[in-house]
């Protein structure tokens, strides 16, 4: 019986982290796309004023 | 204006996380393994190695918070508050963990999930104080505004992250004093039990640095990802 409070306690701190740890690396790559798409539309806006 | 996003070299990059796996399997391998069962618990006491190594990064986190809110009022440099909202977030990441693998010894031990000692109690206070510093920040119209709230409630945490720390010195409760000192019938005798509560602090403190590194940079992300967009909304007109 103590024993499932053991992996009771672990498996809730190993979720824990590696949900964070999804989430966190989710939330960097979408930035890095909408960073990417931002700077093409500058980019596509600023060659459109020159020509 | 904002400000660049931290440099990270492959080096770094590669370290840190090695680092973190290698200490997460050696703290592992000591709680599940080369420990001896504590003579009165058994083996539910093994939940203490991993309970007490949330509370490091929780209090590094909260400190961290305190300090650079307090930088950022004094400055107004972004910086500052890119630091203290990642360390705010991982700080309710750990307590959060520390408040729950305390939950799961405290039925086989006590008896009971939940008490209302004055440890435990400031603690949820401390959990409920970050969080509102979150919500603060993601609720708030105002960005600017919403961030300098935020800061004078993660200055003003600290307070409460001290009577944390002397609540078991101050009142009486059922929470254990001290587990690192041996005192009365607590503490750790066998040295085994004190190297493997280090190697676990070590292992989740380094987890609590790699993961910090990761937020910050996802904050210049965000600050550089607005920047932008006001750009384009400017250019678009």
């Amino acid at each position: 019986m103590n024993l499932s409070f053991l992996f009771a306690a672990f498996a809730v701190v190993w979720v824990g982290v590696l949900a964070y740890v999804v989430s966190l690396s989710r939330r960097n790559r979408d930035l890095e796309h909408d960073l990417e798409d931002l700077r093409a539309v500058l980019e596509q806006r600023s060659s459109n004023d020159r020509s | 204006m904002t400000a660049n996003t931290p440099k990270t070299t492959p080096i770094t990059d590669l370290l840190a996380p090695a680092a973190v796996i290698l200490s997460m399997l050696t703290a592992l391998y000591m709680v599940f393994i080369a420990v001896p069962n504590d003579a009165f618990q058994g083996p539910v006491q093994r939940i203490f190695y991993v309970h007490l190594a949330m509370w490091l990064p929780t209090f590094a986190a909260f400190g961290i918070v305190g300090v650079t809110s307090l930088l950022f009022l004094w400055k107004k440099d972004r910086k500052w508050d890119h630091i203290a909202t990642g360390s705010a977030e991982l700080g309710l990441l750990f307590c959060t963990l520390g408040l729950a693998t305390g939950c799961i010894w405290a039925k086989p031990i006590w008896g009971t999930w939940w008490t209302w000692d004055p440890r435990l109690t400031l603690t949820l206070i401390l959990w409920m104080i970050y969080a509102a510093y979150l919500l603060l920040r993601n609720l708030a119209t105002d960005p600017n505004q919403g961030a300098v709230m935020a800061a004078i409630l993660g200055v003003s945490g600290v307070v409460d992250l001290y009577l944390v720390n002397r609540a078991v010195y101050w009142w009486r409760g059922i929470h254990p004093a001290v587990v690192v000192t041996k005192e009365g019938d607590s503490g750790l005798t066998d040295p085994m039990m004190r190297i493997t509560l280090m190697v676990c602090l070590l292992a989740f403190f380094l987890l609590f640095v790699w993961l910090l590194r990761l937020r910050i940079r996802t904050a210049y992300l965000e600050d550089q990802v607005d920047d932008l967009r006001n750009r384009v909304l400017v250019t678009g007109v």
